[in-house]
């Protein structure tokens, strides 16, 4: 089965961010695939696809196109980890890889060529589903979907936010 | 901390990165949605599971059932399943109903010659009657409902003893309603507009009034655990779990089925909250209302004049208010039902509008007139609440002192299309039929339910199973009823309106999580 660039880019992003496809259950869950042709403003999901038009926004399509292809490719002979090092030194691919990270984690758009300054909050809900709030065990700063007077307990343990690849 | 893990940790921390891909284009900073983005094209729902088959029935569903696999599980289709089986239980819950409250099978939805039926949801118990004064136990199921005691005393004060004594016998038949909520900060003042946004003025300067009401399970599981009253509550010791709904299951967990459709086996606790207008002699004539007759009470409270709702005390109008009680007739224009089931613990978020309420918000302006906008008054800012000081004992006569509502997040052309279809079938049982002009918005529900096994210590309780996710991602993410959410409408996420997102916070009145509703809150505390 083909994967398609919207497969190839969830996984890059896993390779990247170091945490399961499955991590990004509240971005792409597996079990309820979203078409692409629904609101993006009020569907709950696919920040994956999100993040790849957003991308191909700021970078081009053939940017993403190409390193897309580059992964694909490398990782028919290579783990996706090491495929994923190797663009991250890559002077061209590499900035593109750290945005990507930047963007899952953030849900904020990094300017490749102005890496220190936030360009854009993508979306409010790509702000929400940050991945960084999942590390914490947290919740996004004015956010949160906990019930009342979970601050008086101990934070879910991370499995249950994300699983994280272990080498 | 593993190794990519902490890689990337770094790299967002430190930002870094060096020189930038010669491929780069420039973008606007605006990140503002097209103006049709919420045009969507979304399939029709024509393809819905059991949805053109489905027969029209009197038989709440018990749980939430779709017949797809693998790649047709995809949020849309799932989201016209769930649909379905909203329009399945907004009829079988407004189907005429037998001698003993519960639907009579003889009958079929709208079958009488104009076309309404008494329905089943409105014998179910008002939180007036489970939440007394002091804590007092409510009446059993099925019991005559009662005015409260307050409003039984001014109504003999306001009425000729003949006349209080045929509202009572209304009232306890189950031919006569009683309201009284409009608006949030009082015990009676209450209006279901949530954050207190204020009251739902229609375009002929009525206000609009509130009501919820439980099923028996619902109820059963409040009296049975002594959640009527605070003390109750607080004695409890223990996570609030209504009974979830469910279908008889085999040993391996699969439904069981019977014509093609799951076996009932027990209905779970559902809620309504239902939005009901004064309606005019035209609009009782239109055939397009659920009616009821209405005994509609205002008691005597300065709050309501005040002008500045900070200091609603010291901005209070220094006037005598005398309190009102007119016999009306309503109509129902907006109903939310909210149903707790095995395979969607986080509770199944319907809501459904009578289909003259309002415009959409950019769409076209199809209608000559609207329930709650006013298209003379277009100048008028929309969804905002009418300006205080708010007297709902008369009709607001001022047009800029009504509401002017639109509908910001339309309905999806999905399910305009699966609205049309069981328009069809209810307009099949008769022509004139008022339930045909009832539609409903959308469903709201878990993508991630938190579906836990019978044996299970965590059964049917969804933080419980899933803390770092207790919602489980609802779809959609934000749904309003324009009767209900009137003000709140949008798609800010904690600001703008979301069922289970707000719901998420719901607790007892000793601040304990309340499983999703804020019922409990009402219960007071005995008499010491």
């Amino acid at each position: 089965m083909i994967e398609s660039e919207n497969e190839t880019f969830l996984v890059l992003s896993s390779a990247l961010c170091g945490v399961s496809v499955d991590s990004f259950v509240a971005a792409t869950p597996p079990k309820f695939p979203v078409p692409g042709d629904l609101n993006p403003h009020n569907t709950p999901i696919d920040r994956n696809s999100e993040f790849i038009r957003t991308l191909r926004e700021q970078v081009g399509t053939s940017a993403v196109t190409s390193l897309l292809e580059r992964f694909g490719h490398e990782r028919q002979t290579a783990a996706s980890d090491t495929v994923a090092q190797n663009l991250l030194r890559d002077p061209e691919q590499g900035p593109i890889c750290r945005s990507i990270m930047k963007m899952w984690f953030l849900g904020v758009w990094f300017a490749c060529d102005r890496p220190y300054d936030a360009h854009h909050v993508i979306s409010a809900q790509a702000y929400k589903d940050a991945l960084v709030w999942k590390v914490m065990q947290s919740h996004p700063m004015g956010y949160s979907e906990w019930t009342f007077g979970y601050w008086a307990d101990d934070p879910p343990p991370l499995e249950t936010f994300l699983t994280v690849i272990d080498k | 901390m593993n190794r990519p893990l902490r890689r990337c940790l770094a790299a967002v921390a430190a930002l870094a990165s060096v020189g930038c891909p010669q491929q780069r284009v420039a973008v606007s900073r605006s990140k503002q949605p097209p103006s049709d983005i919420f045009l969507g094209r979304e399939n029709n729902c024509e393809f819905a599971s059991g949805g053109p088959a489905a027969p029209i029935g009197y038989d709440i569903p018990s749980d939430f059932h779709s017949d797809r696999v693998g790649a047709e599980r995809d949020l849309r289709n799932l989201q016209c399943d769930f649909d379905v089986y909203s329009w399945e239980t907004f009829i079988a819950m407004n189907w005429p109903t037998s001698k003993d409250g519960g639907a009579d099978p003889a009958r079929r939805i709208g079958d009488s010659a104009n076309g309404d039926n008494a329905t089943v949801w409105e014998r179910w118990k008002t939180t007036t009657d489970v939440f007394q004064p002091n804590g007092k136990m409510p009446s059993a199921w099925g019991s005559p409902p009662e005015l409260p005691l307050s409003v039984q005393q001014n109504a003999v004060e306001l009425h000729a003893a003949a006349q209080s004594s045929a509202i009572y016998d209304g009232i306890r038949t189950g031919d006569v309603m009683f309201l009284t909520k409009i608006a949030k900060g009082h015990e009676w003042f209450e209006t279901e507009q949530p954050f207190n946004t204020g009251p739902l003025i229609d375009q002929n300067g009525e206000y609009a009034r509130f009501e919820i009401l439980m099923n028996r399970p619902m109820f059963e599981y409040i009296v049975d655990n002594d959640l009527f009253s605070a003390d109750g509550q607080e004695a409890f010791g223990k996570r609030i779990v209504f009974p979830c709904g469910r279908f008889k299951k085999d040993s391996n967990g699969v439904a069981l089925m019977a014509n093609g459709r799951p076996i009932n086996e027990a209905v779970g606790a559902i809620v309504v909250k239902a939005a009901w207008k004064v309606l005019s002699t035209s609009e009782q004539a239109s055939g397009r209302f659920h009616m009821r007759k209405a005994l509609v009470w205002t008691p005597a409270d300065s709050n309501l004049l005040a002008t500045d709702p900070v200091k609603p005390r010291e901005s209070s109008r220094r006037v005598s208010l005398t309190p009102v009680l007119r016999q009306v007739t309503m109509g129902l224009v907006g109903f939310h039902v909210v149903h707790k089931s095995e395979d969607v613990p986080q509770w199944n978020w319907a809501t459904f509008e009578q289909v003259d309420n309002v415009p959409t918000l950019g769409g076209e302006n199809e209608k000559a007139s609207y329930n709650f906008y006013s298209r003379e008054h277009s100048d008028m800012a929309v969804n905002v609440a009418p300006p205080r000081p708010w007297d709902p004992r008369t009709p607001v006569t001022n047009p800029y002192a009504r509401s002017q509502i639109v509908r910001v997040i339309p309905i999806s052309a999905a399910t305009k299309h699966l609205n049309d279809d069981y328009h069809a079938r209810l307009r099949a049982v008769n022509p004139r039929s008022v339930w045909q002009y009832y539609e409903l918005v959308s469903t709201q529900w878990p993508t991630r339910p938190a579906v836990t096994k019978r044996t299970d210590a965590a059964y049917c309780d969804a933080p419980r199973v899933r803390p770092a996710d207790p919602l489980g991602g609802p779809a959609p993410v934000f749904l309003g009823n324009a009767t209900m959410e009137s003000y709140i409408q949008g798609t800010v996420p904690n600001t703008s309106s979301s069922c289970m997102g707000c719901h998420g916070n719901a607790t007892t009145t000793n601040a304990k999580f309340s499983d999703f509703t804020y019922v409990l809150e009402r219960a007071q505390r005995r008499k010491p």
